[in-house]
């Protein structure tokens, strides 16, 4: 259950990243019942209320997967690669500019599991914050991105889901 | 220490081939594990299919060659795939075909 792995995001390579590679995150959500008068204020039931995954990376190269994702919302000149964000698209849904986030795994032995994780509804996450330092070291950028859900057809049935695996 | 090759698109852009995993039968079983997760357990892997252009390949793994290890990027959903002889295969139309047509509402969207 280890292994490093490659990284695109709308199909532009994400590159090296940092020691931590991929740091998959999920937040289960729920309501508890935890204040009655029987129990006070025991946990004795919750209602589940859904669960939000994300992604997080610390960049080591100045990739265009990486840099232009951090401009998903758009740049003042189309330049894959390039740092030109541009003021545009306020207001529009976030889902528009999300795009597939497609993990594959390096190692064939062992082999690591999962082979391969695609989140197609990948973009940065709301109120996200990254900094980078333009200076005589190694620039690294962070990145949090978040999964939104998306249909997905295995065979006759359709599901709601954050990324599939192989 | 040996180069990894990312194989690029033949139309000069810059992007990744990533090959589509037609799930279904096919030569390839890739391994699964269980893992307890959260409200349930999660199964990671495990999965049946063929690569869409590479129909006779019966494994996942990486090849190692001379010039270094020979990378296959891949996903199971036909939406991210971008390798030109996956995305012209009948699965691959059909695949699409089907998402093409689906409500895109809400949570749906994608």
């Amino acid at each position: 259950m280890s292994g490093p792995y490659t990284g695109t995001w709308d199909s532009s390579a994400i590159g090296t990243l940092s020691d931590d590679g991929y740091e998959i995150r999920c937040t289960i959500q729920g309501q508890e019942v935890n204040e009655t008068d029987a129990y006070g204020q025991t946990l004795v039931e919750a209602i589940y209320r859904g669960q939000n995954w994300r992604a997080l990376m610390r960049g080591l190269e100045w990739e265009v997967g990486l840099v232009d994702a951090l401009q998903m919302f758009g740049q003042s000149v189309v330049s894959p690669g390039d740092l030109l964000p541009a003021l545009q698209n306020i207001g529009d849904r976030w889902s528009r500019y999300c795009k597939p986030l497609v993990l594959t795994r390096i190692l064939g032995d062992p082999p690591s599991v999962p082979l391969s994780l695609t989140a197609t509804n990948a973009g940065l996450a709301p109120q996200m914050q990254a900094a980078f330092n333009m200076t005589s070291k190694v620039r690294e950028l962070p990145l949090e991105m978040v999964f939104l859900p998306y249909a997905v057809t295995v065979g006759s049935s359709t599901k709601n889901v954050p990324f599939t695996t192989i | 220490m040996r180069t990894l090759i990312r194989r690029l698109l033949p139309d000069g852009s810059g992007k990744i081939r990533i090959h589509w995993f037609c799930r279904g039968p096919g030569p390839i079983k890739t391994k699964g594990r269980v893992v307890m997760f959260g409200i349930n357990p999660q199964h990671l892997g495990g999965a049946q299919g063929k690569v869409a252009c590479q129909a006779s390949r019966t494994s996942l793994l990486p090849e190692v060659t001379g010039q270094g290890i020979n990378h296959l990027e891949i996903t199971d959903d036909p939406r991210a795939a971008t390798c030109p002889e996956c995305c012209a295969t009948e699965e691959y139309k059909a695949a699409m075909a089907n998402y093409a047509t689906m409500y895109r509402g809400g949570a749906a969207a994608g």
